[in-house]
């Protein structure tokens, strides 16, 4: 029997280049349907385009029209720079074709493929080789699958897997496929991968299923992202990096490097056994699957099969403890007889025996509830079945636990009550304890929970503590379960259980709760309170809350100290590890006073001082509050750190008064203040103006009492600066004895902080003046900032005829500064904005007079990118650079510099101006006006524009054509022709 | 399904089988899908975020995804483009996947979605070999029209107009370029506008989008900018011109191009009629530009030029065009063309100008 195979090629149909992936060649009898689908979907991979490839990689997947697709991926030629081109030649297998294969792919691949209508005979290397060049049309193929395509298979198969086994050890196999199927009957899908190992690995799995799975598993050799949809087992390179990428639209699971993790229980791991012990007869356990038409994908299949089949003698007591199995009967096997109710007693009994020896119980729980639901699950009996058996008040307790585990987490109250029942009937122990704890957890679960019931079980306060832990994090009533719980403590004595609970589980719950739901006032009263007499845990409750819950606190604290300083003193020194912060809330009013005169230490109050100071001095001056901290004295090591806390503290946005009461008085009994004094000073230096003349008295204080030293001078600078910046004119004599008690250098740096207040320094405050411009004097930087100063005021003056003359004046002071500096600081100060264009040709033209600047022209071309760039934002007119050939000529290097940088950047420069280019397009016309003018054009010159010219044409496109530059370009030409 | 030994033959006498009680949960194989993109869920987390998409669209190998990687070399992007060993060389994108690139455009939120060439080619009916479109083929559209924010089609005229590329086979929409992005247009105004797919009408899906959008109004056309690029300029200095119509039938081209001279927007009205068109129609603001490639030094290393000419322009303009209520560009071609008759220049939009006058050597 022959069968009709179609062909297909899809390729990047520019050899080279980079046109895109198109079907290039098929067969007639492909339909068309198909054919789109193999050209929608190449396959193709960034690591297909990158890496070397030697041979092909396979894939099988179904197409619209019912066949399969077998796809032969692999490389030929490079399509654009070092990529490679990918071809994907498929062969289109009818679906009886693959079923005269026996199912199977590589049966399929072992067959005898030639020319439709001829005897010819290729091979599949024949074949690849032949869809590299083709273009158009390709011959149909029939396909001769091999004359008993069964006992191909099972050879094929026996190889595989005995190839297998030369690479990894049959325990590691067994894992490995075991997880893989595990992974596809939970309806996962599964990446491998990318190793001949797994391909070999993948192929077997997918062989190694029945005929009915198989043609539901489209697999791959390579998984391109873009077609991951359609398979379910696949290798790729780094496949954790890929599942984990966000590229795959479904979840993928992945066989971890290491091989597969613990086994799972499904019955996969029988088949698997079965598998291997069957060898190179591997087929045949497919085969027995096929003929009784079990699915190894479908849940309960297999199980069940494996069960009746008897293929193993652990089914289902695998994990069954095997105490229990010694009493099932026949041959460890569990006897299908058996009632439910008997099975949970024996599980309970071997429970009460493992726990009562010691044992953990979540582990021994787990694993005897995950034995019972094999069990119902293969049995298909209900969920809860205890109610079947009779059991003794000393086991009873372990059945409760595993009927919970066996119950879904919806079960309904009626059920858990009744499990209540039967636990208030249980001994007492271990059992009942973790009975009592999840069955608690439970009840409170429901809505509404059922605290009748939770009270006659009376649990411990550790069973308390336990059960909520166990609750779920967030519900609608878990507030009002954790403060029964805290009830239930207390009326139970269980003083320790009822903190845990309240600080632990209620506190936080609380702390998250939106300020306009605030807790209810009466519980927040009751639980503070309880905590008082636990100090971390009220100060890690008071760091946590907010708004209402943290103003009862601060209430309860200042009380507190009235009443029981020594308690107060133990919250005090907590707090000052647990909220180094305290928030400026209205309650904390009082509270620094009443600690600090509880005792508590200086760390304990001074947060919420500092709070209180926030709200004096955010609201109302002439609060008072502060005053008991400036009458008070300070100890020596209280007000050292008082003051540490002072310099840090000072960052904040308000600050005033209580500030400075407490400077005051930290810094009158500190031993040392000398830099924490200083540091405060220059916080305060950075501060707004009016909050300044506030502090003038204190930091005069300070500058004396820390006299010639390191810091005073640091104050006294700091001081000086902040005036010259922010301060309000005329400078008191203080002010004025402070800058006068400055060193030479801290004069002339201070001076400069000065130089841009001369205006009105010269006219509102004439002492000060006199002062900063003597000092000035001292520096010639300094200098010529104050001369540059004055002769722009002169011009800001009118006296603009003057400027040549008063620029001449100073050259001197000029010189003594870079030219650049001196150059950009006066473009700074002398060319106002919005100042008419003639003004600033005027000054200009003064500035770049070859006279001013003694180094002419030639030290100016070199600074000149910087000059450049100080006039770029003041839009001036570069034509009044084309006074001078060299300075033209470096300004057009420079503007050729920057138009080859960033064209764009250029062209937005051109057109922020008139709408052309002001600086390039002048220079162009300069010039061009020059040498029709017959002057001498430097070659220099000449060459940059020219370049320039190349360049803006090259890079000319569209609607952005500078033409009044073109338009310039003819005169210079002719001028060159001449 | 039978077994062998079947599990209720086992119960004991007089005992009910216990098959009445609630099966376990059947695992199952999940059914088959439709057709899902690579990076689809991160697309759909950016649109989630409230990000704006700005859609790059034409056939496979014009150059989209170099244009962003040109465009990222000038321009702070939060992502790097995928590119192979140095930063330069860009692998394209691959067929059933799109890649988003996260942009700054002021304080908004943009995102460029660079899908697959083929994918867009293959939504056109006329390159499927079964001349069928099916809703699900053109998916990818329907995800990003309702956030999209700005469209790049990038149209690469040597492909278009010029000689075969070398050792070219078989088709890949090289000659349809046009045909194909105007046919995208309809599809995103389609979708944009509530367009539905409905599966018990004897109409084929792509005759109820042609459907579909005859009914919308005139002002229901796409608002957001569109700039149609000319990708790889700097190859374009002697592709001839397409033959034009006349009355005596196809005329040769007098000439070659000259992008650094020509006028885009002209050059579009006279020679890309269908995609002129389609824009007019479909769209409300439109813009045409050049822009260069990205050329490689010989040894592929590093770009000759890592700012190509137009690229950044052409870009920056679909991220700070906005003015929804701006008139539309056919408002200011109209005026255009009444201005340029007036100056007696209205020849220009009887026949291409000749580009504009500069040394050619």
């Amino acid at each position: 029997m022959r069968y009709l195979v179609a062909q297909g090629v899809v390729t990047d149909a520019g050899k080279g280049e980079s046109a895109g992936y198109a079907l290039v060649a098929a067969s007639a009898s492909l339909s068309p349907q198909d054919a789109d689908e193999l050209q929608s979907r190449p396959e193709t991979t960034n690591h297909l385009h990158e890496a070397p490839l030697a041979g092909h990689l396979l894939s099988f997947r179904p197409l619209p029209s019912g066949a399969w697709a077998l796809m032969f991926r692999f490389v030929e030629g490079k399509r654009r720079g070092t990529y490679n081109r990918v071809v994907a030649y498929t062969l289109a297998l009818p679906r009886d074709a693959v079923a005269a294969c026996a199912d199977d792919t590589f049966v399929a691949l072992a067959s005898r493929f030639g020319s439709w209508g001829t005897d010819g005979d290729a091979s599949i290397a024949e074949l690849l080789a032949n869809a590299t060049t083709a273009v158009g049309r390709l011959a149909d193929l029939d396909l001769s699958p091999p004359v008993e395509p069964a006992r191909k298979r099972s050879v094929l198969m026996g190889s595989r897997l005995t190839r297998l086994l030369e690479t990894a050890s049959p325990e590691e196999l067994e894992r490995d496929l075991t997880w893989i199927y595990d992974s596809l009957r939970n309806g996962e899908r599964v990446l491998l991968g990318d190793s001949a190992r797994n391909r070999w690995l993948m192929g077997f799995a997918w062989a190694a299923l029945p005929a009915g799975d198989r043609m539901r598993l489209p697999w791959t050799e390579h998984l391109a992202p873009g077609a991951a949809f359609v398979y379910r087992l696949a290798c790729a390179p780094n496949p954790e990096e890929l599942a984990s990428s966000g590229q795959l639209p479904d979840r993928w699971s992945v066989l971890p490097v290491e091989g597969a993790p613990a086994l799972r229980l499904s019955g996969a791991r029988d088949l698997v056994t079965k598998l291997l012990q069957a060898g190179k007869d591997a087929h045949e356990v497919t085969a027995e699957l096929e003929r009784f038409q079990v699915s190894v994908l479908d849940g309960d299949d297999l199980v069940r099969w494996v069960a009746s089949a008897g293929w193993t003698e652990e089914v289902p007591g695998q994990s069954f403890p095997g105490a229990v199995l010694a009493r099932t009967g026949t041959g460890g096997r569990l006897h299908p007889g058996v009632q439910a109710g008997e099975v949970v007693r024996w599980l309970a009994e071997d429970l009460r025996v493992r726990i009562g020896n010691g044992n953990h119980p979540p582990t021994e729980v787990e694993g005897s509830v995950r034995a019972l639901r094999e069990y119902q699950q293969l049995r298909l009996v209900a969920p809860a079945t205890l109610g079947e058996a009779e059991l003794p008040p000393d086991t009873l307790a372990y059945a409760v636990l595993l009927s919970l585990g066996s119950l879904s987490s919806a079960a309904d109250g009626a059920e858990l009550k009744r499990l209540a029942e039967l636990l208030a009937r249980a001994s007492p122990g271990p059992g009942r304890a973790n009975a009592t704890v999840q069955l608690v957890t439970r009840l409170l679960a429901l809505s509404p929970p059922a605290l009748e019931t939770v009270l006659g079980l009376e649990p411990s306060g550790s069973d308390l503590v336990a059960i909520a832990e166990a609750l779920p994090q967030s519900g609608p009533a878990l507030s009002a379960i954790l403060l029964h719980l805290v009830g239930l403590a207390r009326r139970r004595n269980e003083t320790e259980a009822a903190v845990n609970i309240a600080s632990r589980q209620l506190v936080p719950l609380w702390a998250g709760l939106p300020d306009d739901a605030p807790p209810n006032s009466e519980a927040l009263d009751s639980v503070l309170e309880l905590l008082v007499d636990s100090p971390d845990e009220f100060a890690s409750a008071m760091a946590q809350l907010r708004g209402p819950g943290f103003a009862t606190a601060a209430a309860l604290l200042a009380k507190t100290a009235w009443s029981h300083a020594a308690s107060a003193r133990a919250i005090a020194a907590a707090l000052a590890r647990h909220a180094p912060d305290v928030p400026a809330h209205p309650s904390v009013r009082g509270v620094a006073a009443a600690l600090a005169e509880a005792g508590a230490a200086v760390e304990g109050w001074i947060p919420f001082a500092l709070a209180e100071a926030k709200l004096a001095d955010g609201k109302d001056r002439s609060d008072d509050g502060g005053r008991w901290i400036s009458k008070k004295s300070l100890p020596p090591a209280t007000a050292a750190k008082v003051l540490e806390r002072l310099a840090t503290d000072m960052d904040r946005p308000v600050w005033g008064d209580w500030h400075l009461a407490l400077f005051r008085a930290a810094f009158r009994a500190a031993p040392e203040p000398g830099a924490r004094a200083a540091e405060v000073v220059e916080r305060v230096a950075s501060r707004e103006g009016e909050q300044l003349a506030r502090w003038e008295e204190v930091v005069c204080d300070v500058a004396a009492r820390l006299g010639a030293t390191p810091a005073g001078e640091s104050v006294r600078a700091s001081w000086s600066t902040a005036l010259a910046l922010r301060g309000a004119l005329p400078l008191s004599d203080r002010s004025l004895q402070l800058f006068d008690e400055l060193s030479e250098q801290g004069k002339v740096k201070v001076a400069g902080a000065w130089a841009h207040r001369t205006n009105k320094l010269m006219k509102e405050d004439q002492p000060m003046w006199s002062r900063v411009r003597n000092a000035a004097s001292g520096n010639p930087d300094v200098a010529f900032q104050y001369e540059l100063q004055e002769i722009a005021s002169q011009v800001e003056s009118g006296e603009l005829g003057r400027l040549e003359a008063l620029l001449t004046a100073n050259r001197q002071s000029f010189f003594t500064e870079s030219p650049t500096r001196a150059f950009t600081s006066a473009c700074d100060l002398l060319l106002p904005r919005d100042d008419p264009p003639a003004r600033k040709a005027l000054v200009l033209r003064a500035m770049m007079d070859p006279g001013m600047w003694p180094t002419s022209t030639l030290a100016l071309r070199d600074e000149l990118p910087g000059a450049l760039r100080a006039l770029a934002p003041r839009r001036l007119a570069a034509a009044a650079f084309v006074r001078s050939w060299e300075v033209s000529v470096a300004a057009a290097r420079e503007l050729g510099r920057i138009w080859r940088r960033d064209f764009w950047v250029t062209v937005g420069f051109m057109l922020r101006g008139r709408g052309r280019h002001p600086a390039l397009l002048d220079g162009f016309k300069a010039a061009a006006t020059a040498a029709e003018e017959g002057k001498p054009f430097p070659p220099a010159l000449r060459d940059l524009l020219e370049q320039a010219l190349d360049e803006a044409k090259g890079r000319t496109l569209g609607s952005t054509f500078p033409r009044q530059a073109f338009r310039a370009r003819p005169r210079i030409m002719n001028w060159r022709r001449r | 399904m039978s077994f062998p030994l079947d599990d209720s033959q086992d119960a004991p006498a007089g005992q009910a089988p216990e098959t009445a009680a609630p099966a376990p949960p059947r695992l199952s194989v999940p059914p088959p899908q439709a057709p899902t993109y690579a990076g689809e869920r991160i697309l759909l987390d950016y649109k989630d975020q409230g990000y704006g998409l700005y859609l790059m669209a034409g056939i496979g190998g014009v150059g989209k995804t170099q244009l962003l990687d040109a465009y990222q070399k000038s321009r702070p992007f939060l992502t790097s483009i995928r590119s192979k060993q140095s930063d330069i060389r860009v692998a394209s994108t691959l067929s059933g996947s799109f890649a988003c690139y996260p942009v700054r455009a002021g304080n908004r939120k943009a995102v460029f979605v660079d899908a697959s060439g083929e994918d867009f080619r293959m939504m056109y009916p006329h390159q499927r070999i079964s001349g069928q479109l099916s809703d699900t083929d053109a998916r990818f559209l329907s995800l990003v029209a309702d956030s999209l924010q700005g469209l790049a089609l990038v149209v690469e005229l040597r492909r278009l107009w010029g000689e075969p590329l070398p050792g070219e086979m078989g088709d890949s929409g090289n000659r349809h370029q046009e045909r194909i992005l105007a046919w995208i247009l309809e599809l995103l105004r389609w979708f944009r506008f509530g367009g539905e797919y409905n599966p018990d009408s004897a109409l084929p899906f792509q005759d109820q989008v042609d459907a579909g959008v005859q009914r919308l109004r005139r002002r229901q056309r796409l608002d957001f900018p569109i700039q149609v690029i000319f990708s790889k300029a700097d190859h374009l200095q002697s592709v001839p011109l397409p033959p034009s119509a006349s009355l005596f039938g196809q005329v040769a081209p007098s000439r070659t191009l000259f992008p650094m001279g020509e006028h885009p927007l002209l050059l579009a009205y006279h020679h890309l009629p269908v995609l002129y068109a389609a824009l007019k129609e479909h769209a409300r603001h439109f813009r045409f530009d050049f822009a260069h490639s990205l050329v490689l030094d010989p040894d592929g290393q590093s770009a000759v030029d890592e700012t190509p000419c137009g690229v950044n322009y052409s870009l920056s303009w679909l991220l700070e065009r906005s003015g929804r209520l701006t008139p539309g560009t056919d408002a200011w071609v109209r005026l255009q063309r009444r201005i340029d008759r007036l100056c007696f220049r209205g020849n220009r939009w009887r026949r291409l100008p000749e580009p504009r006058e500069f040394d050619h050597g």
